[in-house]
């Protein structure tokens, strides 16, 4: 046993150092995330893939397949130091929006009832939006880095970031995906914070930006019945209402333990898209309080360390990277969280690494390899 | 956030230049980062405190609402209670049927399948075609399928359909006794008849399974939640007083008596006089629950114990009983008849035949209208009222069976003359079949009225006796005398009077016509072509074994009782007897057996009847060509034997 235990530490000493001064909290966090997703996804998608395919393992193989592409990817720009990245700021951004643009035209994006948010490229259905929003994130970080003394003006600093992603933000409404928006919007705010805008800009600039969302949450009928919904999910509980119940109730029939793996009632057709959107709410049935709690501390560990790579980066575009990346994921984690447990209205998001969801899980596995390049670079 | 702002220093752009050209010593925004990230942290600290509330602290309503959603219910039918005759027959049994279903969702050739479906189901390729295209989840193609059939259809191992075993009713003898048994629905619910009447005991209690069901309704097959499962419990059998075989015999007789004077309807009902139990009972035309959906609601009924209608001199037997009782006649008390038409307040009523004087017992025999208006008078309403009530008019005997009529007997208060003397030849009043035979029953078995019943026992599956059912004396109406005296003029009736065609030959019979006309509800007086006739009668009389009413509607070719009514009677008291074994008086104890005649020359038939002794009336010339009794039939030493004869063979 006690050789057994100098083995675990030899060999955990050899990782560390192949791993060459990347974060392994980070790694380990998000490896521990991606596992736990591969067993819901299959958990969850089982019972539909084999009604709909006739194979249960459908949307598992395909959530692995697209895993190995996200861990390539990852691997990939570990390797890359992330200054390179910031020479193709600008053609990145044009990239972005030319995706944005592109998934926009009939016949080049799918109409999924009335949105068009995915093109269909042969292997995966690309969402563009998930990967246009970490080409914002560095754009915006290499703009921020190297306006840095403009920061306390108000066009500068704060306008002139704004209208920039506030291009991709318009975009990305007239798909129209409203969650993605969102956090954009969020996650931009946070960025100019960080980034040392004056708080009182940001304030009044925050307040314009809620009457922005008043309005469209106004005109849109869709958006409208969700916040109502929300707000009394038991008004029209087979309508609108419906998912929040169902949500409610797999948390509920979970209990503090969970009725144990692969034993949900919810994920039989009663709560839609429970391998996507509302997995959490199954991993709540599923394995319960403490399943809930295993997800939600993983999160917290992987942005306590990204945050502590942000604050170790060598240089302010790395520290500004790591953050709009960290933010990104981790409120995209929180809000579709919140929204399977009734915080917040319904959304159509992810939950990073762990839904299944092509796009989404290889953007994200993309960011950890730039914050993990960051890490390597930050180490003194 | 001003806090924040006192910690940075002063010289903001000095600094940041500085900071720039510094490279790796970098000035962070730690703060702003920490409070950022805090942001995030409140976020998921905020989902857990949620979740817990979700799950641990109020889990209450969620699982109110997922046992409702969650929960299946597999009903497991019990096995429905057989319907059996006195001597165990069985009149209505379970066939194991299969129902078919449709998840059209699940259809992968439905070409294959419509082609299968409308060629083996006898459905329309669009009916099918429907089907198939539905866009529910579960969908029924055709319940209760013979178990060949369906088990074809399993051969051909189609996607998407599917099979449940369900028990069929069936009634073996069609339509044996068909309104009497009643019918079950398709989900085996007793809709008519005993079937109706005992739906409780037959049915037993269904079982159910508790399962796990998914959002569209399916079953999981997993194991189930832990609810219960209830077995289901047979339902019992019951036994009725029916003898199959005096009811066949009562059937047929009925049909054929019916159709030879072209009427629209008929009724039977065969009774022990003695216990009140329903040896047969049978309405015309038959109903074959098998196939109950062909028959309109006329059919459906049990006519002997639903129909009322004006029972005409069939009533005169329990007026005459109801005076000899009250001691107001004697039965050789004569009235003036005066020639067959006497006027009563305006109002004229007749006699078939003219007769002068005639006595009580001749008054039954001839059954004259204007000797009983007067036995009525002598009697009075308020007596004459008493006795209906005590032969049970007015009120249902208490059968148990469904839809049972009262009838209508008015109070005496409404009588006039002319109201009482219609009333004495059964105008005016209106019974059923069967209060007419617990009414003869009465005089037959010297003077007890008593209760009607179908319901021999009720045996629940391991074999107790749930319920059985005994005789019920309500009351003693008339003395025993009294019911003599009657019964010997009924006797006289059917020797000697309108009643003649009811003659069995070796047997004491007693017997009443009726010949009614039927109340037109538009006019309030009488149709001129609708008549009910009927006859009444027990036999033997001197120690009676059943009693038989028969009643035909609307018969076209002749309307009176002692022509419609009598013959079939007749038959019917004759093999009933046969087949109960009575012994026949003596004399008559030798039977014969009917040749067939068909073909013989009528003086082969002369020699023939001579050397066998039998009385033989022949009609026309030449050869035989129908002979009644039929050949195997029984003769005996009364009958005469019809034949017909023609030219030609």
């Amino acid at each position: 046993m006690k050789k057994e235990g100098g083995d675990l530490k030899k060999v955990y000493g050899n990782i560390r150092n192949k791993a060459k001064g990347y974060d392994l909290g980070i790694i380990v966090s998000v490896f521990f995330l991606s596992a736990m997703g591969m067993l819901m996804v299959y958990s969850t998608s089982s019972v539909y893939a084999l009604e709909k395919f006739g194979d249960q393992s459908y949307f598992l193989k395909h959530h692995i397949v697209y895993l190995f592409i996200g861990l390539v990817g990852m691997v990939g720009l570990m390797f890359i130091d992330y200054r390179v990245l910031r020479r193709f700021a600008y053609p990145m951004y044009v990239a972005g929006l030319f995706l944005l643009v592109l998934v926009l035209i009939p016949g080049i994006g799918k109409d999924v009832s009335g949105a068009r948010r995915w093109m269909d490229i042969g292997f995966i259905t690309f969402q563009p939006s998930e990967v246009a929003k970490f080409l914002l994130i560095i754009y915006l970080a290499h703009s921020l880095a190297k306006k840095r003394d403009k920061m306390d003006t108000f066009w500068v600093g704060c306008v002139s970031h704004i209208l920039m992603a506030g291009l991709y933000v318009a975009l990305i409404l007239l798909e129209p995906d409203f969650g993605t928006a969102t956090i954009l919007v969020v996650s931009l705010f946070g960025m100019l914070f960080i980034g040392e805008a004056k708080v009182k800009y940001l304030v009044i600039l925050g307040l314009f930006s809620l009457a922005f969302l008043a309005l469209a949450v106004l005109t849109e009928g869709y958006r409208m019945s969700r916040v109502l919904s929300f707000l009394d999910p038991w008004k029209d509980p087979l309508g609108s209402g419906y998912q929040s119940i169902q949500s409610f109730v797999a948390f509920g029939l979970g209990g503090f333990w969970g009725s144990g793996l692969g034993d949900s009632s919810q994920k039989l057709f009663f709560l839609p898209q429970a391998h996507t959107d509302f997995i959490f709410s199954i991993i709540g049935e599923e394995l319960g309080f403490i399943g809930v709690l295993l997800i939600v501390s993983g999160f917290v560990f992987f942005v306590f360390r990204c945050l502590k790579v942000a604050l170790n980066a060598p240089d302010v575009f790395g520290c500004y990277l790591v953050f709009g990346c960290t933010l990104l994921i981790g409120i995209q984690a929180g809000t579709n969280m919140a929204v399977a447990v009734g915080l917040f209205p319904t959304k159509g998001l992810t939950l990073p690494f762990i839904s299944y969801g092509g796009t989404s899980l290889i953007s994200s596995l993309g960011a950890v390899g730039m914050i993990l390049s960051v890490s390597r670079a930050g180490i003194k | 956030m001003g806090k924040e702002n006192k910690k940075r220093p002063r010289n903001l752009k000095a600094n940041r230049s500085k900071r720039i050209s510094l490279g790796r010593e970098l000035y962070k925004p730690r703060l702003r980062i920490l409070i950022a990230g805090l942001m995030i942290v409140l976020l998921f600290v905020a989902v857990s405190i949620k979740a817990f509330e979700l799950q641990v602290l109020d889990r209450e309503k969620a699982l109110r609402i997922a046992m409702s959603q969650h929960r299946g219910f597999f009903t497991l039918l019990p096995r429905r209670g057989k319907i059996l005759d006195s001597n165990n027959k069985e009149l209505a049994v379970n066939l194991e049927a299969y129902s078919i279903y449709l998840r059209p969702k699940e259809v992968k050739e439905p070409r294959k399948l419509v082609d299968a479906l409308s060629k083996r189901l006898g459905l329309t390729r669009d009916e099918v075609l429907n089907l198939v295209s539905s866009k529910k989840p579960f969908v029924w193609v055709k319940r209760l399928v013979e178990p060949d059939v369906a088990s074809k259809i399993k051969e051909m191992n189609l996607g998407g359909i599917g099979f449940i075993e369900e028990p069929k009713r069936i009634y073996p003898n069609g339509h044996l006794a068909g309104q009497v048994l009643g019918f079950t629905d398709i989900d085996s619910r007793g809709i008519e008849g005993v079937e109706y009447y005992l739906d409780e005991v037959l049915a037993g209690k269904p079982g159910k399974v508790v399962v796990k069901k998914d959002a569209r309704g399916r079953q999981i097959l997993s194991e189930p939640f832990d609810f219960g499962t209830e077995e289901s419990i047979s339902g019992a059998d019951v036994i009725l007083t029916l003898n199959s075989q005096i009811q066949y015999i009562v059937e047929r007789e009925l049909k054929e008596g019916v159709e030879r004077v072209k009427a629209e309807k008929g009724m039977v009902v065969v009774m022990d006089p003695e216990t009140g139990e329903v040896i047969a009972m049978a309405s015309y035309p038959f109903l074959d629950p098998n196939n109950f959906k062909r028959y309109g609601d006329e059919v459906r009924r049990n006519l002997p114990v639903w129909y009322s209608f004006e029972p005409g001199s069939t009533i005169k037997p329990f007026l005459v009983a109801a005076a000899l009782e009250e001691k107001v006649v004697s039965p050789s008390t004569t009235f003036d008849c005066e020639n067959g038409r006497r006027r009563i307040s305006g109002a004229v009523i007749r006699d078939v035949h003219p007769y002068k004087v005639l006595s009580v017992s001749d008054t039954l025999r001839l059954s004259s209208n204007i000797c009983a208006s007067k036995i009525a008078e002598v009697l009075g309403k308020d007596r004459f009222y008493k006795y209906l009530e005590g032969f049970g008019f007015g009120q249902k005997t208490g059968i148990d069976l469904p839809g049972e009529s009262s009838g209508i007997v008015t109070k005496p208060k409404q009588w006039g003359p002319v109201e009482l003397a219609t009333l004495s030849f059964g105008q005016g009043i209106s019974v059923t079949a069967l209060q007419l035979a617990t009414a003869l029953s009465a005089i037959a078995n010297g003077g007890y009225l008593i209760k009607p019943y179908i319901v021999k026992k009720v045996i629940d599956p391991e074999g107790n006796v749930l319920k059985e059912n005994e005789t019920e004396v309500r009351r003693r109406v008339i003395s025993y005398e009294t019911a003599r005296k009657v019964t010997e003029m009924l006797e006289a009736v059917v020797e000697d009077g309108t009643g003649r065609n009811a003659l069995v030959p070796g047997y004491r019979v007693a017997g009443k016509t009726g010949t009614a006309q039927v109340p037109n509800p538009q006019t309030g007086g009488y149709y001129s072509d609708r008549h009910i006739s009927s006859f009444i009668g027990f036999a033997p009389s001197d120690d009676p074994r059943i009693t038989v009413v028969v009643v035909v509607v609307n018969p076209k070719t002749s309307f009176y009782g002692g022509v419609v009514a009598a013959p079939i009677f007749k038959e019917i008291v004759e093999k009933s007897l046969f087949y109960l074994g009575v012994p026949p008086q003596k004399g008559f104890a030798e039977a014969k057996i009917m040749p067939d005649l068909r073909g013989m020359s009528a003086r082969e038939i002369l020699r023939w009847a001579e050397k066998e002794g039998v009385k033989v009336r022949l009609k026309g010339s030449g050869y035989a060509k129908n002979q009644k009794p039929g050949a195997g039939e029984k003769i005996t030493e009364g009958t005469v034997c019809l034949i017909e004869l023609e030219q030609k063979i």
